[in-house]
Protein backbone atom coordinates (compact mmCIF):
# COMPACT_ATOMS: atom_id res chain seq x y z
CA UNK A 1 0.00 0.00 0.00
CA UNK A 2 1.61 3.08 -1.03
CA UNK A 3 4.81 1.73 -1.47
CA UNK A 4 6.07 2.94 1.40
CA UNK A 5 8.89 1.49 3.29
CA UNK A 6 8.50 0.51 7.23
CA UNK A 7 10.94 3.11 7.82
CA UNK A 8 9.31 5.64 5.65
CA UNK A 9 5.65 5.18 7.37
CA UNK A 10 7.21 5.36 11.20
CA UNK A 11 8.94 8.50 10.06
CA UNK A 12 5.96 10.12 8.78
CA UNK A 13 3.76 8.73 11.79
CA UNK A 14 6.26 9.71 14.64
CA UNK A 15 6.82 5.48 15.57
CA UNK A 16 10.19 3.80 15.85
CA UNK A 17 9.86 1.18 12.85
CA UNK A 18 10.15 -1.53 15.27
CA UNK A 19 6.29 -0.55 16.43
CA UNK A 20 4.95 -0.67 12.61
CA UNK A 21 6.89 -3.98 12.34
CA UNK A 22 5.61 -5.60 15.18
CA UNK A 23 2.11 -4.05 13.93
CA UNK A 24 2.62 -5.69 10.66
CA UNK A 25 3.03 -8.36 12.35
CA UNK A 26 0.34 -8.94 14.40
CA UNK A 27 2.80 -9.52 17.66
CA UNK A 28 1.38 -5.26 19.07
CA UNK A 29 -2.06 -3.59 19.15
CA UNK A 30 -1.51 -0.26 18.27
CA UNK A 31 -3.39 2.42 20.74
CA UNK A 32 -6.62 4.20 19.19
CA UNK A 33 -4.71 7.35 18.27
CA UNK A 34 -2.07 5.28 16.54
CA UNK A 35 -4.42 3.09 14.68
CA UNK A 36 -6.18 6.97 13.83
CA UNK A 37 -3.32 8.19 12.97
CA UNK A 38 -2.35 5.26 10.68
CA UNK A 39 -5.93 5.55 8.83
CA UNK A 40 -5.30 9.20 8.30
CA UNK A 41 -2.21 8.53 6.62
CA UNK A 42 -3.68 5.57 4.13
CA UNK A 43 -7.19 7.71 3.75
CA UNK A 44 -9.04 4.63 4.84
CA UNK A 45 -11.40 3.86 7.56
CA UNK A 46 -9.68 1.99 10.51
CA UNK A 47 -11.72 -1.02 9.94
CA UNK A 48 -9.88 -1.35 6.60
CA UNK A 49 -6.80 -1.62 8.61
CA UNK A 50 -7.30 -3.41 11.57
CA UNK A 51 -10.14 -6.18 12.26
CA UNK A 52 -10.87 -7.93 15.61
CA UNK A 53 -9.42 -11.51 16.07
CA UNK A 54 -12.16 -14.19 16.39
CA UNK A 55 -10.53 -14.23 20.17
CA UNK A 56 -11.42 -10.78 20.81
CA UNK B 1 0.16 11.01 23.92
CA UNK B 2 2.98 11.97 25.55
CA UNK B 3 5.32 10.13 27.67
CA UNK B 4 4.96 11.26 31.62
CA UNK B 5 7.21 10.40 34.30
CA UNK B 6 10.13 9.68 32.38
CA UNK B 7 13.40 11.77 31.78
CA UNK B 8 14.89 13.15 29.13
CA UNK B 9 16.98 10.98 27.21
CA UNK B 10 20.02 13.08 27.54
CA UNK B 11 20.53 11.78 30.96
CA UNK B 12 21.10 8.06 29.86
CA UNK B 13 24.11 8.39 29.29
CA UNK B 14 25.84 10.19 32.72
CA UNK B 15 23.76 7.45 34.48
CA UNK B 16 25.49 4.67 32.35
CA UNK B 17 29.35 6.19 33.05
CA UNK B 18 27.89 7.10 37.25
CA UNK B 19 26.92 3.29 37.65
CA UNK B 20 29.93 1.19 37.77
CA UNK B 21 31.94 3.88 40.11
CA UNK B 22 29.12 3.88 42.31
CA UNK B 23 28.71 0.45 42.79
CA UNK B 24 32.11 -0.08 43.41
CA UNK B 25 31.74 3.19 45.88
CA UNK B 26 28.59 1.46 47.32
CA UNK B 27 30.54 -1.75 48.19
CA UNK B 28 33.26 0.25 49.77
CA UNK B 29 31.34 1.76 52.07
CA UNK B 30 28.93 -0.91 52.90
CA UNK B 31 31.61 -3.56 53.20
CA UNK B 32 34.64 -1.89 54.17
CA UNK B 33 33.10 0.51 56.52
CA UNK B 34 34.42 3.48 54.08
CA UNK B 35 33.72 6.79 55.33
CA UNK B 36 34.70 10.34 53.69
CA UNK B 37 36.66 12.16 56.62
CA UNK B 38 34.93 14.93 58.04
CA UNK B 39 31.88 14.43 55.63
CA UNK B 40 29.58 14.35 58.54
CA UNK B 41 26.68 16.76 60.39
CA UNK B 42 25.96 16.85 64.30
CA UNK B 43 22.52 16.66 64.89
CA UNK B 44 21.28 16.26 68.14
CA UNK B 45 20.34 12.41 69.17
CA UNK B 46 17.07 11.09 68.59
CA UNK B 47 14.79 8.37 67.55
CA UNK B 48 16.44 8.37 63.88
CA UNK B 49 19.69 10.32 64.30
CA UNK B 50 22.47 9.77 67.10
CA UNK B 51 24.85 12.59 67.52
CA UNK B 52 27.48 12.99 64.62
CA UNK B 53 25.94 11.80 60.96
CA UNK B 54 28.96 10.47 58.56
CA UNK B 55 26.99 11.06 54.85
CA UNK B 56 29.53 8.83 53.01
CA UNK B 57 26.39 6.16 52.89
CA UNK B 58 24.06 8.61 51.88
CA UNK B 59 26.20 9.92 49.22
CA UNK B 60 26.72 6.30 48.09
CA UNK B 61 23.35 5.61 47.88
CA UNK B 62 22.66 8.68 46.35
CA UNK B 63 24.77 8.28 43.26
CA UNK B 64 23.52 4.53 42.86
CA UNK B 65 20.34 5.44 43.17
CA UNK B 66 20.46 8.41 40.38
CA UNK B 67 22.24 6.22 38.17
CA UNK B 68 19.75 3.24 38.33
CA UNK B 69 16.94 6.07 37.95
CA UNK B 70 18.39 7.77 34.91
CA UNK B 71 19.16 4.32 33.23
CA UNK B 72 15.95 2.89 34.04
CA UNK B 73 14.04 5.98 33.08
CA UNK B 74 15.07 8.39 30.84
CA UNK B 75 13.22 8.04 27.13
CA UNK B 76 14.69 6.08 24.23
CA UNK B 77 16.11 8.71 21.47
CA UNK B 78 12.34 7.90 19.73
CA UNK B 79 10.24 6.84 22.48
CA UNK B 80 6.58 5.63 21.35
CA UNK B 81 3.92 3.12 22.12
CA UNK B 82 5.94 0.42 21.50
CA UNK B 83 8.40 1.35 23.83
CA UNK B 84 5.54 2.25 27.03
CA UNK B 85 4.03 -1.68 25.96
CA UNK B 86 7.86 -2.73 26.74
CA UNK B 87 8.57 -0.80 29.87
CA UNK B 88 4.79 -1.82 30.75
CA UNK B 89 5.96 -5.08 29.93
CA UNK B 90 9.29 -5.29 32.22
CA UNK B 91 7.69 -3.69 35.41
CA UNK B 92 5.25 -6.33 35.27
CA UNK B 93 7.69 -8.78 34.80
CA UNK B 94 10.17 -7.50 37.29
CA UNK B 95 7.54 -6.92 39.98
CA UNK B 96 6.84 -10.42 40.08
CA UNK B 97 10.57 -11.56 40.15
CA UNK B 98 11.50 -9.00 42.65
CA UNK B 99 8.12 -10.35 44.85
CA UNK B 100 9.48 -14.25 44.62
CA UNK B 101 13.00 -13.34 45.37
CA UNK B 102 11.73 -11.80 48.05
CA UNK B 103 9.58 -14.12 49.62
CA UNK B 104 12.57 -16.53 49.13
CA UNK B 105 14.51 -14.71 50.71
CA UNK B 106 12.65 -13.97 54.02
CA UNK B 107 12.26 -17.77 54.17
CA UNK B 108 16.00 -17.91 53.89
CA UNK B 109 18.00 -15.73 55.17
CA UNK B 110 18.40 -14.95 58.62
CA UNK B 111 19.89 -12.52 61.73
CA UNK B 112 22.77 -10.14 60.18
CA UNK B 113 22.41 -11.82 56.58
CA UNK B 114 19.20 -10.86 56.54
CA UNK B 115 20.07 -6.90 57.13
CA UNK B 116 22.36 -6.99 54.33
CA UNK B 117 19.82 -8.57 51.85
CA UNK B 118 17.84 -5.45 52.96
CA UNK B 119 20.67 -2.74 51.97
CA UNK B 120 20.91 -4.66 48.70
CA UNK B 121 17.35 -4.73 48.66
CA UNK B 122 17.17 -1.09 47.88
CA UNK B 123 18.01 -1.40 44.46
CA UNK B 124 16.86 -4.55 43.32
CA UNK B 125 13.73 -3.75 42.01
CA UNK B 126 15.62 -1.16 39.68
CA UNK B 127 18.17 -3.39 38.69
CA UNK B 128 15.76 -6.56 37.84
CA UNK B 129 13.81 -3.87 36.07
CA UNK B 130 16.61 -2.48 33.69
CA UNK B 131 17.74 -6.37 33.10
CA UNK B 132 13.96 -6.71 31.98
CA UNK B 133 13.48 -3.74 29.92
CA UNK B 134 16.92 -3.86 28.09
CA UNK B 135 16.70 -7.71 27.65
CA UNK B 136 13.08 -7.64 26.20
CA UNK B 137 14.09 -4.69 23.93
CA UNK B 138 16.85 -6.62 22.47
CA UNK B 139 14.45 -9.47 21.91
CA UNK B 140 12.10 -7.22 20.24
CA UNK B 141 14.97 -5.92 17.99
CA UNK B 142 16.26 -9.83 17.54
CA UNK B 143 13.07 -10.97 16.40
CA UNK B 144 12.71 -8.04 14.03
CA UNK B 145 16.18 -8.99 12.58
CA UNK B 146 14.82 -12.79 12.28
CA UNK B 147 11.87 -12.27 10.48
CA UNK B 148 13.10 -9.75 8.18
Amino acid sequence: MHNLSQEDLARIIGVSRQTIHFIERNKYVPSTVLALKLARHFEVMVEELFELDKDD
Amino acid sequence: MKSQWLLPHGIRLPGLILLLPALVFGVLVLHFDYQIPGFSIQIESSDIFCGTQNLTDELAFTLVWFALIAIGFSKEKLEDEGTRFIRLEALIRASWIYSILLFIVVWTVYCDTFLSVLIYNLFSFLIIYIICYEWMKRTWRRREGDEE
